[in-house]
């Protein structure tokens, strides 16, 4: 494992805001802890990386006991903080450099890497110009890029999109979806759970400083038993059709409304064909479908009672 | 040492990016030194003086005027004098012609002045040739003769009155040699001080921003961090002090006595300086709470430490007051150097005073950072 968290525990005063939190990381996976502000996914992340102490448990980074005072497992990790921990003063190439430098690299090899860094995260024709002329999203590709200028075997990322217009944030994503390809292993907190559902192999779900769930999404969805939900749109009589739907051993129910035929069903994307099937044999328009299958929002809602944004 | 060496380098970077920096590292102090100097600066007066072939005065003349401590220039002709004149290098130019009347020129402000000056030195230089003159007239005798004469009798004649005089204590202020010496010292300890205290705001930033944070999370320890932010603003504070001597020595002519003492008084203010801009920085929360505290702290250590008016005028009490500030000390040494020719020997009090300042703040500045560091 390229890190495991053993129940970690961290109080500040009476405040326990992180709870017995266990989860490990294979290498070349990617694992999302998902939350919402406050949950302790911060606090999480900066024990990880051996900048803040822990009042209990262990953190081993590669098998080795990782604590505030560990200086030489830090280079194994590439931390992405969640503020812009950039100087706006310098060039982004600048900041690169003073960060690799900070990382034991030098001479070409720091160069080469650098200019790799800018490469991915397509800041290359913007490399000499200060950061305090550059976008909110281009700053915080630059956060990133820092963060990987050493070509940590894990990278941590918190929340990196925070803030951030929705084409930069596409591009963050699509660099964390390539470094995780060439076999990288990624921690990554967010509390956007479409990001959570795209990028991450296995979730853990954080609330109060506790893990309260964890598994690919597939599982997590299963583990509460929700249902997928098909809404079909017919200008047609949908009642008649309602008792021949419900008859069908995958469906739970089924009901219409105002032109929309409502059903709850198991594996709604696979079953889809043989609902439509009967609308064909009724000889009733179909004017739209729509399938919405449970997502990690479900399962966070399942579980707190409260939406993930809250 | 490579991790301390690139923090240091990269905050003097920063700070030197930031172009009102630029103007109050490098041009406000010698702003402040030029006009300290024009204004309350005293200077030999520089008399240029043009000797025509023939002209038998131009060496009593020049004696005389080097015996009251004017600095006589040899200028090849008139025009070229007139010239310096008009450009303020010399304040006044003194024509002496083998026929006709010595004729002089000055700029209006100083020509009354220059004037007497000129005409009284004329006066006793010119003595001896009117006497063989009126000899040779009266008499009958050559011009030569008289003059050999009179020169005779000058030499025989004893002195009429012995003046002894004897100084008692230490002068007020030592002896200057240009006019800007003792506002370069001032304006020295003055703005080390005040960069330093400035340079807090970037710390400040730093930590604001999260790159002190980010920074640990490499493999750099807390101490490496700490060595390299302390030695980044060591390195501004000696950026603005050896600017300040560099530029006053060249632009100015400022002696500044033996380098070598000024260099070990630059090192310790400039770490006293540090530690007073790390602690700052260290215990403000915000860029503007410690540039407000700072220029404060900056002005009101600088002035009762005699780096705006000398110390020398202030009341016994206030030099009481005087020598609790790091300014003062730094100043006393300075001036032992410039002033009164001494070397590291005889400032060995004052470096021992400004370097127990610098490791107090030093040390307090360390503590206090390192809780904001050290996780």
């Amino acid at each position: 494992m390229i890190l495991e968290c053993k129940s970690i525990r961290k109080r500040f005063g009476d405040h326990t805001v992180v709870d017995d939190v266990s989860f490990y990381i294979a290498p070349g996976e990617t694992y999302g802890l998902l939350g919402p502000n406050g949950a302790g996914k911060t606090t999480t992340i900066s024990i990880v990386c051996g900048l803040l102490g822990k009042d209990g448990g262990e953190v081993l980074i590669k098998g080795q006991q990782m604590n505030t005072g560990t200086v030489s497992l830090r280079s194994a990790i590439g931390y992405v903080p969640q503020e812009i921990a950039l100087y706006p003063e310098l060039s982004a190439r600048e900041n690169l450099v003073f960060f690799g430098r900070l990382q034991g690299f030098k001479g070409p090899q720091l160069k080469r890497r650098v200019d790799e860094v800018l490469d991915v995260i397509g800041l290359a024709d913007r490399a000499d110009d200060l950061v305090a002329e550059f976008s909110g999203g281009m700053t915080r590709r630059l956060n990133i890029g820092v963060g990987m200028t050493h070509r940590p075997e894990l990278l941590i990322l918190d929340e990196p999109t925070v803030g951030v217009d929705p084409q930069s944030r596409n591009a963050i994503l699509g660099a964390v979806e390539r470094l995780a390809t060439e076999g990288m292993a990624v921690l990554y907190t967010t509390h956007y759970m479409e990001e959570a559902e795209r990028l991450c192999n296995r979730v853990g779900i954080i609330d109060h400083g506790s893990v309260i769930a964890e598994g690919t999404q597939r599982d997590l969805v299963r583990q509460i038993g929700q249902l997928d939900r098909v809404t079909i749109e017919s200008p047609g009589a949908l009642s008649p059709l309602v008792e021949q739907i419900e008859a069908l051993t995958f469906v739970s129910t089924a009901s219409a409304k105002e032109g929309q035929l409502r059903v709850l069903l198991r594996d709604g994307g696979r079953n889809l064909t043989r609902i439509l099937h009967l609308f064909e044999d009724n000889d009733v328009e179909v004017r739209g479908v729509q399938i919405d299958v449970p997502d990690l929002e479900a399962v966070f809602l399942h579980l707190t009672g409260r939406a993930l944004r809250d | 040492m490579g991790k301390v060496f690139s923090i240091a380098t990269m905050e003097l970077r920063r700070w030197l990016r930031e172009r009102s920096n630029i103007f109050f590292v490098f041009v406000f102090p010698i702003l402040m030194v030029l006009m300290i100097g024009l204004m309350f600066g005293s200077s030999n007066l520089r008399i240029g003086v043009v000797v025509e072939p023939g002209d038998r005065l131009g060496p009593e003349l020049i004696d005389d005027l080097d015996r009251q401590g004017i600095e006589v220039v040899a200028i090849s002709s008139t025009e070229a004098g007139v010239t310096a004149v008009e450009r303020g290098e010399l304040e006044g130019l003194l024509v002496l012609e083998s026929s006709g009347s010595p004729r002089f020129a000055a700029r209006p402000d100083t020509a009354a002045e220059i004037g007497t000056l000129l005409e009284a030195s004329l006066a006793r230089a010119s003595i001896q040739y009117r006497v063989a003159d009126l000899m040779a007239e009266r008499l009958e005798l050559d011009s030569a003769q008289s003059l050999t004469i009179v020169n005779r009798a000058a030499a025989m004649s004893p002195p009429l009155v012995t003046v002894e005089s004897e100084t008692v204590g230490s002068a007020l202020f030592g002896e200057a040699e240009t006019r800007f010496d003792l506002g370069a010292s001032q304006q020295l300890v003055l703005f080390v001080f005040l960069t330093s205290l400035a340079s807090s705001g970037q710390l400040i930033l730093s930590r604001k921003l999260g790159v002190i944070r980010r920074m640990t999370a490499t493999p750099t320890s807390s101490l490496t961090v700490l060595l390299g932010e302390t030695a980044g603003r060591y390195l501004i504070a000696l950026v603005q002090a050896l600017f300040i001597v560099g530029a006053t020595m060249f632009l100015f002519g400022v002696n500044w006595g033996s380098l070598f003492g000024v260099g070990w008084i630059i090192a310790l203010f400039c770490l006293v300086g540090t530690g007073a801009g790390m602690l700052l920085g260290s215990i403000s929360s915000n860029e503007e709470q410690a540039s407000g505290v700072g220029v404060m702290l900056a002005l009101g250590l600088a002035a009762p430490g005699g780096a705006m008016v000398p110390a020398e005028i202030f009341s016994n009490t206030m030099r009481t007051v005087a020598k609790l500030t790091p300014h003062s000390w730094a100043l006393q040494g300075l001036g032992e150097l410039q002033f009164r020719g001494g070397g590291v020997g005889d400032i060995m009090a004052e470096l021992a005073v400004l370097a127990t300042f610098a490791v107090v703040l030093l040390l307090a500045a360390t503590l206090s950072l390192r809780r904001n560091i050290t996780p």
